[in-house]
């Protein structure tokens, strides 16, 4: 997602070619990083290398009847898609920019709408191969989807960022594609409609992959981009997306509809499906915007008083999770975000600002330490 | 038999020491005489023992860290202990010292429907979540087999199983936040109802990981939605080729039940007798598979499976038709292990995972291995995850018999390995499965994870000798290694 | 030490039971949350897997019979709950029995194993010996004994005694048995030998009277015999028939208990009666167990209770295979039925109460959670261990009140008088009522008010 400053890009085409390049750097002082994982605006006091493991972007084993896949890191994500959508397979995380490699992927704990119904790749990695700051090949977990052999380093390694190791190979559990999708976005006339909407599809008989909401009064209406169809400002919108056979999701959406009784369908244009909903940026975590993880419980009222502060905010509701888009020169919407969440509970982070590497919690720190003495991962 | 097991170790209990842990949690709560501590000498698995020298009840976090601290003053080992059902001796107190019961730590201390999370106690037993939460519409996904027993800590200790976890995933999926007593005595809260914020997958890293982090005194856990509708088919099958090709037909099939289990001839005999639910006994093998979600998808699914199942030979496949057969079905099932008891003396377990579309080829392998050896082997196992529970029936009185069934169960995980699959989907590693680290992962792979031990526990006071081969502790040489067998070896 | 050598050490107790009973516990743990006394303690020593590997490692030699063992293992309830939960089949009832006679009938002079000192008979204490030998298995004594304590509370005299403190001056254990009385109302006159069926006769029964509950609870042994009659059954009462022996064989004097065994199985020898009906839950189950309790404490005695034995029905039971006939008057009540251990546990019988209690119209039967626990009644449980019952006492209370019943229902005296005491001790008045005195009620169409 950042362009990081770099002299050089390493293209190792084996783990060993990596472990050879980690173990030299290590003598050498150098510093490497993956692409897309890690921070912008990192200091460049040590030159860093970029590792791109392009040359290692093949599928290793698929045994598509076993439904799970062991693909080298180095592979984009666009074309691991393909091959899961010839088995009618997919691997159900939405990327925006699905040129990102699997490493990157991983490493970044990438995930977008519908881990609502999903969850996340941490649900989904079940076995990995990487070498960390020390040139050491290590494997963890392995290839059958239940294992609980030794410690569990796949989770660890997800959304690590580059700074334990870098990710040669992994092994995904798959899911099957869904026969039939459907789409349905309503709007709610005020902030109280929008809650009771939510708070009805918490209990909903229906099991919706993905439950996104708009939170943008109308005294904002100039902060937020308008909608690419019609013209017509939704303040309150409330995004459902159910997957199956054509008669679940039918189904589903007639149940949806009833228990959204607050809200009146809306045409949202252009991503009207959920495949195209999950792609679109605003409803991912981006460069551009803080990220507030909160209880779903609280979202509303963080939103509302976010509303207040004169922020637009969307994001995933059943899980917690909004964006308020950071504006150009100014710097308040974190300490913003901060001072809310301080009050309701939660987290908020910035994709360029926030990285685990940075984590000052002790098990955190000595975790890197034990991963990476030498500091060669940038972060 | 003999009746010295460990009464000695390298670890000194002394007199300050224990008066020490008695001012934290009171002469009422704390063991040290051999006639009470000896029930504490092992777990589900007899096979190894080793007495505590101390058992412990703390009733509340600061109780552990207190205790901790005194343990790490006096340097002396510690482990954990919920309800000491592990069947892979996680809860060995190897090398004797302190042994921290949570059972008195079984509040659950919060319920939030809306947020779909709750907050228990260690010490909370599986089943008694689910039964607080009845008639919310939601329940607590992982149901390992031993779910009316076990506690939630020790489900995260381990990242317990379960049939529904085919569809649902096991203990780790469920778990969003951990707050623990590191082994330097401090209480560390890790992950929360919010997740893990900016860090790393720290409780991911956590359960799992044995007790060798930390002692857990807190639990936030996602609650799931109860299914709207579910179909429950037992499926009849004349030869156990049929019973794994159908199985691999279903999961090729991209259908994904919320379990599917597969038990043969020999298990269902001994089921029938104990719970005369009318299985056929002529039957090879037969599968247990239910679907669930919403109404009008359920039927949908259970026909393709009943379709799928006769395509691969089944002679018959019959759908529950009252929740009480459904009950008693699930029942027979989770039950199926302690029913062994009706067919042999003694009996030894693995807990072998392979690639699910090498379930027919193991199991061929397992009753060729069967009748090499001339060791009856029955099995009953989660066939949807390809993980494996063969079952061997010897009688320990045979000695020569019981090496037989050792040799058997090493080339039976040894040919999992070969398959491309582990030999724990859901018991743990413990003490028992320690030999086989090696064998599964390279010199390099446990490095790191000592490392990563380290990082938790760097003095290996807590959980000494679990989990890693390099996990050494005081007086693990002195634990006798008997056979393995279905009578506690004493 | 090895199996055969400690068989051969007469001095080490629990040789009597065969070893095969221990090596069936696979010690998995299943059955420890279904356990009383370790889901209060938490403490392994207190739950069925370590009581059997407590008894099992005295049998091999390996742990000394303490004190503190035997207090564990006295602090067992026997309430059987742990044989459902247990998936292996191991009878637990079978070992914890006998090995408490045996703990209880030998002193305690060699505590140390391997000393091969013989077991000496141990005298029983000033209690045993005059209440719960003497008293409590004599109805006719046992109805003299309780007229005081009917006219106390008729003249609220027992509460004055106890407002001002007297009952304290008692000791402990009959203070207890004090507090424990129920409200006894007026004497109802025993029940006649024989008591004709109503309408087309389909079964002739004995019914089994026991002892404290004759004396305490004839009204329900009424309604049982009513009951009975109401469904077709001639009803026959024998008069020579006596206590089951529970309370004896149980606090170890098996002589006094093969005693009451011979006479219960004479006098109900007669092949003309279909079943033997029992209403008191501990009295059946002890009943049903005649052919094991012989096979250990009189194997030489020639005694056969097979007979006995297979005629013995609870009357919930009994009725469910008969077929009730349809109560008619209505009882508009939310009940909360709570299991008698030695029904659901012991007899393994649950649903026929439930679907009885379910036949009479206006009641609404309402589940309560942790119905498989015992309420803490557990026979003379409650005298000898009173913390503990105090402590399952209370806590089954807070689970019943859960579900704000207008009447609790149970199949036991004990329990009935343990639930009826701690309800009391909370401070609420809810009647405690046996199912028959529900069905009967509701047979006869008359309202509940005629009960109180």
């Amino acid at each position: 997602m950042n362009d990081v400053s770099t002299e050089q890009v390493l293209m190792p085409a084996s783990t060993e070619e990596v472990a050879e390049l980690l173990r030299a750097g290590t003598a050498g002082n150098s510093r490497f990083c993956t692409s897309r994982v890690a921070r912008s605006g990192m200091d460049s006091a040590t030159a860093v290398q970029r590792v791109d493991l392009q040359k290692m972007s093949l599928i290793v084993d698929y045994p598509a009847r076993d439904m799970t896949v062991t693909v080298q890191a180095g592979m984009a994500v666009s074309e691991l898609t393909g091959i899961l959508g010839e088995e009618k397979q997919q691997l159900p995380i939405d990327v925006v920019d699905s040129s990102m490699s699997v490493g990157a992927l991983v490493a970044g704990d990438i995930a977008g709408p519908r881990q609502y119904g999903y969850g996340t790749l941490r649900d989904y990695v079940i076995g990995i191969e990487a070498v960390d700051g020390q040139g050491r090949v290590f494997h963890a977990g392995g290839r059958v989807v239940k294992n609980v052999a030794g410690y569990d380093l796949c989770r660890l390694m997800v959304g690590a960022r580059g700074s334990l190791g870098i990710l040669t190979q992994v092994t995904f559990k798959l899911k099957p594609l869904p026969e039939y999708s459907m789409l349905r976005s309503y709007r709610c006339d005020d902030a109280a409609g929008l809650e009771e909407s939510l708070d009805g599809l918490n209990v909903s008989a229906a099991s919706p992959v993905l439950l996104d909401f708009d939170f943008s009064p109308d005294v904002l209406a100039r902060q937020i981009d308008k909608p690419s169809a019609a013209g017509r400002r939704v303040p309150y919108a409330v995004h459902i997306g159910v997957e199956g056979t054509e008669a679940a999701c039918l189904w589903q959406i007639d149940e949806l509809r009833n228990e959204c009784a607050a809200g009146e369908e809306i045409d949202a244009g252009v991503s009207s499906s959920v495949d195209e909903h999950c792609r679109r940026a605003e409803y991912n975590w981006q460069d551009d915007v803080v990220r507030v993880r909160t209880l779903p419980s609280k979202l509303m009222t963080v939103a509302s008083e976010l509303a207040a502060a004169g922020y637009a905010s969307r994001g995933h509701a059943g899980n917690g999770i909004l964006f308020v888009k950071k504006e150009d020169g100014d710097g308040r919407v974190r300490a913003i975000c901060e001072e809310i969440v301080s009050r309701h509970g939660g987290a908020v982070s910035e994709w360029s600002v926030d990285h685990p590497a940075s984590s000052t919690v002790q098990h955190s720190v000595r975790l890197r330490n034990a991963f990476d003495p030498h500091s060669v991962f940038a972060t | 038999m003999t009746s010295t097991v460990t009464d000695t170790n390298n670890c000194t209990i002394t007199a300050d020491f224990l008066r020490e842990l008695a001012a934290i949690v009171g002469a009422a709560r704390l063991l040290d005489s051999k006639d009470e501590l000896l029930v504490y000498e092992c777990d589900g698995y007899v096979v190894e023992k080793s007495v505590p020298d101390v058992v412990v009840f703390p009733e509340n976090s600061d109780e552990v860290v207190a205790i901790v601290r005194v343990c790490g003053k006096h340097n002396i080992p510690f482990v954990p202990r919920g309800a000491g059902t592990s069947l892979a001796g996680g809860c060995l107190p190897v090398g004797g010292g302190v042994m921290i019961s949570l059972t008195k730590m079984r509040q659950i201390v919060e319920i939030n429907l809306r947020d779909r999370y709750a907050v228990v106690e260690p010490g909370v037993v599986n089943v008694n979540l689910t039964r607080a939460l009845a008639g919310t519409g939601f329940h607590y996904a992982p149901d390992p087999s031993s779910q009316g027993a076990c506690t939630i800590g020790g489900n995260v200790a381990t990242n317990s199983g379960g049939p529904h976890t085919l569809k649902y995933g096991v203990t780790v999926n469920h778990v969003i936040g951990v707050e623990f007593v590191s082994p330097q005595g401090e209480l560390v809260l890790i992950g929360g109802p919010c997740g893990r914020g900016n860090g790393f997958d720290l409780p991911g890293l956590f359960v799992g990981s044995e007790g060798t982090f930390g002692i857990v005194t807190k639990v936030w856990v996602r609650i799931t939605r109860n299914p709207a509708a579910y179909r429950t088919m037992l499926a009849i099958f004349d030869s156990v080729d049929d019973t794994t090709q159908a199985i691999s037909n279903i999961i090729g099939a991209g259908i994904v039940p919320a379990a599917l289990e597969m038990m043969d001839k020999g298990i269902v005999g001994a089921l029938e007798e104990a719970f005369h639910f009318g299985f056929p006994l002529d039957a090879e093998a037969v599968l247990l598979i239910e679907v669930d979600g919403l109404e009008v998808a359920v039927d949908a699914e259970a026909e393709t499976i009943t379709t799928l199942c006769k395509d691969s030979g089944a002679r018959e496949v019959r759908l529950s038709q009252t929740e009480e057969e459904r009950a008693l079905l699930w029942k027979c099932r989770k039950q199926a292990f302690g029913a062994i008891g009706r067919l042999s003396p003694s009996y030894c377990t693995q807990d072998g995972v392979v690639p699910r579309t090498k379930v027919p080829e193991i199991l061929r392998f397992i009753a060729e291995v069967s009748e090499r050896h001339d060791i009856r082997v029955v099995n009953v196992f989660h066939a949807g995850d390809g993980n494996l529970h063969p079952i061997l029936l010897f009688d320990e009185r045979n000695t020569e018999q019981v090496k037989r069934v050792m040799l058997a169960s090493d080339e039976i995980l040894g040919k999992c390995i070969d398959l491309g699959g582990s030999v724990t989907g859901e018991h743990g590693i413990g003490v028992e499965k320690i030999s086989f680290m090696n064998r599964l992962f390279t010199d390099q792979d446990l490095a790191v994870m000592e490392d990563v031990r380290k990082a938790f526990n760097p003095d290996g006071r807590c959980s000494p000798g679990k989990l890693l081969p390099t996990a050494g502790a005081c007086g693990m040489e002195h634990i006798e290694k008997k056979h393995p067998g279905r009578h506690a070896a004493m | 030490m090895s199996e055969s050598e400690s068989q051969s050490n007469p001095a080490v107790i629990g040789q009597t039971i065969p070893y095969e009973r221990f090596l069936d516990c696979v010690h998995c743990g299943l059955c420890t949350s279904a356990c009383p006394t370790y889901v209060e303690t938490g403490d392994e020593n207190d739950s069925p897997r370590g009581r059997i590997y407590l008894m099992r490692s005295v049998v091999d030699g390996r742990l000394d019979l303490t004190e503190k063992v035997k207090g564990h293992l006295d602090l067992c309830l026997d309430c059987r709950s742990c044989e459902t939960a247990c998936p292996s089949g191991v009878q637990y009832g079978r070992l914890i029995e006998p090995f408490r006679v045996e703990m209880h009938e030998t002193s305690s002079a060699a505590p140390v194993s391997g000393v091969a000192t013989l077991p000496t008979k141990k005298k029983p204490d000033w209690f045993h010996r005059w209440i719960m030998y003497g008293l409590f298995p004599d109805r006719e004594r046992m109805a003299w004994a309780l007229m005081p304590a009917r006219w106390m509370q008729w003249l609220k005299l027992d509460r004055l005694a106890q407002a001002v403190g007297l009952t304290r001056l008692l000791p402990e254990r009959l203070r207890r048995m004090q507090e424990q009385l129920p409200s006894l109302g007026k004497a109802l006159p025993p029940l006649p030998e024989f008591l004709p069926a109503k309408g087309e006769r389909c079964a002739k029964v004995g019914l089994f009277l026991g002892c404290v509950a004759d004396a305490m609870f004839r009204r329900t042994h009424w309604a049982t015999a009513r009951v009975l009659q109401e469904n077709g059954c001639d009803v026959v009462i024998p008069r020579s028939q006596a206590c089951c022996g529970a309370i004896h064989y149980h606090s170890g004097a098996s002589e006094p208990a093969v005693e009451l065994i011979k006479q219960n199985a004479s006098s109900f020898d007669d092949d003309s009666l279909d079943a033997i009906i029992v209403n008191v839950a501990g009295c059946g189950a002890m009943l049903k167990d005649y052919g094991h309790i012989v096979d250990e404490i009189a194997a030489n005695s020639g005694l056969d209770p097979a007979a006995f034995v297979s005629r013995v029905k609870d009357v919930s039971e009994f009725l469910a295979e008969l077929g009730p006939r349809e109560p008619v008057g209505t009882i508009d009540a939310v009940v909360a039925y709570q299991d008698a251990c030695h029904l659901q546990h012991a007899q393994q019988i649950r649903e026929q109460p439930r679907s009885l209690l379910s036949l009479i119209p206006g009641i609404t039967l309402q589940p309560i959670a942790e119905a498989e626990l015992c309420c803490g009644a557990a026979g003379s449980y409650n005298l000898t261990q009173p913390d503990m019952a105090d402590r399952l006492g209370q806590r089954k209370v807070s689970e019943l009140l859960k579900v704000r019943p207008d009447i609790v229902v149970t199949g036991n005296a004990g329990c009935s008088l343990q639930l009826q005491a701690q309800l009391k001790k909370s401070g609420y008045s809810v009647p405690v009522l046996h199912p028959m005195e529900l069905l009967d009620l509701s047979y006869r169409n008359v309202p509940l008010t005629e009960l109180f």
